[in-house]
């Protein structure tokens, strides 16, 4: 039974059992999301010297993408690829856990995760699903919402069928009148060219340009105030991580991280080539949102956070968790400004 | 035999009801269509829960008639060798082929969905739209449509038992 | 280890299959029995989670609606009498209907990328008349299956989609190129049915002497147009709230269905009975092909999650073939593969190990992915496991054997593949309609 799962073959030394373990993800070949999951699998199989062996299989193969969980959760497979709003049906923490609206940057979220409560935070709500949890990716802001009206203003979202995702997103969507439409991104390509939805939002420049969908909108409203940053990562049954050694639980967690700084920068730097090509061929438009909107974002995307926070004590936990680490960063951040953040990097520029 | 007969009757009555009514879920799944497409384009005012309503219908509806297809004989199988064989040879190859095939998946997939419709009914699981669309009604379409699938089975099973015992097909 | 379970799961679909035993089950049934085997219990958790999979599946929503639509049009005459005051129109041509039901395919496929739907639906409004008037059984299962497949050729297809996202190319592009393809293909079915019906005029009868003298070519003429309006009223409504933007391909099926009854209360052929027996024939038509979509969903898995695909990984490796050997060998495995799974498997397997191959060697990626596709008709086809021959099946009943819907679709097997050939020889074929819009 050599194939069989997570099978322990007695090795020849203390220590050197061999782990066959079967990995599933959310999405499917072809997209960035899955390149990360091959590139971690990859760092997996080649620094544990081939005792931990993942078999990485896309979405649909062993699982569809909104059943990954379930099937982690309950062991049968022992790892997967998820981006973890996904799962805001099982608990709307997930949502906080995968996405932030008007909030953090991806340097927050990384910041959060590795050096403040944020890696606790993951471990306490997939813990509640017997899972933990390595992110291995920070998505920079996405690339706005894209139509082929052109949008500039949030009365302009009056009355859009839109393809909005995450439980703050979507009530914000509704808050400015227009109609948050479910529609799975399979779906997306077909829906948007024929108008069934007016405008949608899926991933960043990179993300979008993989799945196609620059093909079917001329306009892309910016900034990215629905999502300015996100996670994803691994979920692994807690039964199956503990079984490993310790020395492989690091050759894991070493792999976790080495795959969030490749991909994290590798695709940030392709979100720009991707952006030149598009606006540099004509075919996209970008509009802006003023000043007096964003802060209007802000103010009501506060309200129904806290609104949120109140009906789910997870939520509020993280959100707590979140806003705590913000408190800390807020006055460096303070002093230094735009020229911290590399916003004005005018002397590079001519 | 007798006994038999009774067993096959009274499943056999209990798909046919459950698919005859399960199957009108058609029209509700029609209706709900027409609504979406007129709610969204006529008076531009989609909803948010026709979306999942319709997914769940449509998933209500194929999987609550499947005893009642099985029943009807509706499922099809290749025929290219079977054909041949005579009444008793296809009785008994259809007696090892539903303990062989039918029986493990059927039961298999039965009793695992009992677990996962149960974590469901626990968490009050949801979709993660903004409707919330009820995860745990969905999960339980699953064993209760299996229930029925592992009922007809034994129904079509006892049929072949009466097939080796008369030597002829059973008839009502 | 995965080696000897792929191959057995593959010879146990065969043995499984000529048992006899429903379709769905021996799939299922195999898939339990290896997965147990070779992966342990908890591979149930995937059948549950696959059939989860199925049941959110938005996409599949058509098969039921266009199925009902069909039982509506069926039930009430209403689709009797298009094809045959067709048939007066084509007089003393033979296969008229035959010939006919390519073409309504063929605008069905640019309503439908399911081919389940279009399919079923051609089956149940097609093969009465093609019964009552003596077709050839092969000829006429044959045509309904391989009819009825090119809907998820021909664009909006839902197949194309995921295959442009799984290349990395243009799906805009994707849907230009396999149009040309896609019709070349309808003209050569039609080509067939009509040469094979002129050199063997027992296969497609024409209206005999009596019945054309009895039917003075006006009358043909007036009687046509007035069977005509409601099929192209329900056309209209399909395809124009398509393209119009008003629906998805999805939500067209359903307005389909609306409007099909809505004609039975107009033409007056409305009974409670009559949308009854429609109402019930849908459910048995919709779970057979979607409980087989089970069972494929579940064998599927178990040959991924054994590791089938890295059987074949190991085989491309071992050989070192060259650009055009490497896409032949692809190509045969396509087909191969096509007797055992559906589409949905054979891209999954294909397009991870071929395309990064492929790639390297001067291709139009566009040109290789509409190759595959169109080459992925045959996959609905070739026994012994086929959807479209097992909704053919389904839609047929007790009355045709299978062996006479396998002998019926392999012209059309034979045509896929002559076409593929003109594509390579010409690709121009394929490419011409991206490069010019
Ligand atoms: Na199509
Ligand atoms: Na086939």
């Amino acid at each position: 039974l050599s194939e069989q799962t997570s099978s322990k073959e007695s090795g020849n030394e203390e220590g050197s059992e061999t782990f066959n373990w079967k990995m599933s993800s959310t999405y499917t070949s072809g997209s960035i999301q899955f390149d990360r999951d091959e590139r971690f699998v990859e760092l997996v199989n080649e620094l544990s010297g081939g005792r931990l062996n993942i078999t990485l299989h896309q979405a649909g193969e062993l699982t569809k993408a909104g059943q990954l969980m379930d099937t982690v959760s309950d062991g049968t497979i022992e790892i997967g690829g998820d981006w973890p709003g996904t799962w805001a049906g099982k608990n709307p923490a997930f949502s906080l856990l995968g996405t932030s609206a008007a909030g953090f940057s991806a340097f927050d979220y990384g910041m959060w995760i590795q050096s403040a409560e944020g890696q606790k935070m993951y471990n306490e709500i997939y813990g509640q699903f017997g899972l933990v949890y390595f992110p291995y990716n920070l998505i920079g802001t996405e690339s706005g919402i894209r139509s082929n009206e052109p949008i500039d203003s949030i009365e302009d979202l009056e009355g859009l069928n839109i393809r909005f995702v995450g439980t703050v997103q979507s009530r914000l969507m509704q808050e400015f009148g227009g109609n948050p439409v479910n529609i799975p991104s399979g779906e997306l390509y077909q829906g948007m060219q024929r108008g069934v939805i007016d405008a949608f939002e899926f991933s960043g420049p990179a993300g979008d340009k993989a799945m196609n969908l620059d093909e079917v909108a001329k306009y892309v409203a910016t900034p990215s105030w629905h999502q300015t940053a996100s996670v994803t990562g691994v979920m692994i049954n807690k039964e199956a991580w503990e079984s490993l050694p310790k020395d492989l639980q690091k050759v894991v967690k070493v792999a976790a991280k080495t795959t969030m700084l490749e991909t994290t920068f590798d695709e940030m730097y392709k979100d720009a080539t991707v952006t030149n090509e598009m606006v540099e061929s004509g075919d996209i438009t970008v509009t802006e949102f003023s000043e007096k909107d964003v802060q209007k974002i802000i103010e009501v995307t506060k309200q129904i956070q806290n609104d949120v926070a109140k009906e789910n004590l997870n939520f509020a936990k993280v959100l707590e968790s979140q806003k705590k680490f913000m408190e800390t960063y807020e006055r460096y951040r303070e002093i230094q400004g735009d020229w911290g953040f590399g916003s004005n990097a005018e002397t590079l520029l001519d | 035999m007798e006994n038999i007969s009774k067993i096959i009757k009274v499943i056999d009555s209990i798909n046919s009801w459950v698919g005859k009514i399960g199957a009108w879920s058609i029209v509700a799944l029609t209706l709900l269509i027409v609504f979406e497409v007129i709610s969204r384009r006529v008076f531009n005012s989609p909803t948010i829960w026709t979306y999942e309503m319709i997914t769940m219908t449509f998933s209500f509806h194929f999987m609550i008639v499947g005893g009642y297809a099985l029943l009807q004989k509706s499922l099809v199988s290749v025929d290219v060798l079977y054909n041949r064989l005579s009444l008793k040879v296809q009785a008994i190859m259809d007696i090892i082929t539903y303990f062989i095939l039918f029986f493990p998946f059927i039961l298999g997939v039965f009793f695992v969905s009992i677990g996962n419709a149960q974590e469901s009914w626990a968490v009050m699981e949801t979709s993660s739209s903004l409707f919330g669309a009820p995860v745990y009604l969905t999960k339980t379409v699953i064993p209760v449509a299996f229930g029925l699938l592992s009922l007809q089975g034994i129904s079509e099973v006892l049929k072949r038992v009466l097939v080796l015992m008369k030597g002829e097909t059973y008839n009502g | 280890m995965a080696e000897i379970l792929a191959i057995l799961l593959f010879v146990g679909l065969i043995v499984g299959l000529a048992t006899g035993h429903p379709v769905a089950f021996v799939l299922g049934g195999l898939a339990l029995i290896f997965g147990v085997i070779g992966w342990g219990f908890e591979t149930i958790n995937i059948f549950v989670n696959g059939i989860l999979g199925i049941m959110d599946n938005y996409t599949l929503v058509a098969i039921p609606l266009f199925v009902f639509m069909a039982n509506l049009l069926g039930g009430s005459k209403i689709a009797e009498g298009l094809f045959e005051s067709l048939r007066y129109l084509f007089g003393r041509m033979r296969g008229g209907i035959a010939f006919s039901i390519v073409i309504v395919s063929t605008i069905l496929a640019a309503t439908t990328g399911v081919v389940g739907a279009s399919v079923v639906t051609m089956g149940v409004l097609g093969m009465p008349v093609l019964m009552k008037y003596g077709y050839d059984k092969s000829l006429s299962t044959g045509v309904i299956a391989s009819g009825g497949t090119l809907g998820i050729l021909i664009p909006p297809s839902i197949m194309l989609i995921v295959m442009g996202a799984q290349a990395q190319v243009s799906v805009g592009d994707l849907f230009k190129s396999s149009l040309i393809p896609g019709l070349l293909l309808a003209f050569l079915y039609c080509v067939y049915v009509l040469f094979i019906c002129w050199k063997n005029p027992e296969k497609g009868p024409a209206l005999t002497a009596e019945e054309a003298a009895e039917m003075p070519v006006r009358k043909r003429i007036t009687g046509s147009l007035v069977n005509l309006v409601p099929p192209l009223i329900l056309i209209m409504a399909v395809l124009g709230t398509i393209y119009m933007g008003i629906a998805t391909p999805t939500e067209a099926s359903g307005v389909g269905a609306f409007v099909a009854f809505l004609m039975t209360i107009g033409y007056g052929k409305f009974s409670f009975k009559m949308l009854s027996n429609a109402v019930y024939d849908t459910a048995k038509t919709t779970a057979m092909v979607l409980i087989i979509m089970i069972g494929a969903t579940a064998f599927a898995s178990m040959f991924l999650g054994l590791n089938g695909d890295k059987v074949i990984q190991n085989f491309v490796e071992a050989f070192g073939l060259g650009q055009w050997g490497i896409f032949t060998f692809m190509m045969i495995l396509v087909f191969i593969l096509g007797m055992f799974i559906d589409w949905v498997g054979i891209v999954m397997i294909v397009f991870p190990i071929f395309m990064p191959i492929i790639r390297t060697y001067d291709f139009d990626m566009i040109w290789v992915v509409t190759c595959i596709a169109l080459l992925l008709q045959t996959s609905f086809l070739t026994p012994p496991f086929g959807h479209a021959l097992f909704y053919t099946k389904g839609v047929v009943g007790d009355e045709i054997p299978t062996v006479t819907i396998y002998r019926g679709v392999i012209p059309f097997i034979i045509i896929i593949i002559l076409v593929l050939i003109l594509a390579a020889i010409f690709p121009q074929l394929i490419l011409w309609l991206p490069s010019v819009f």
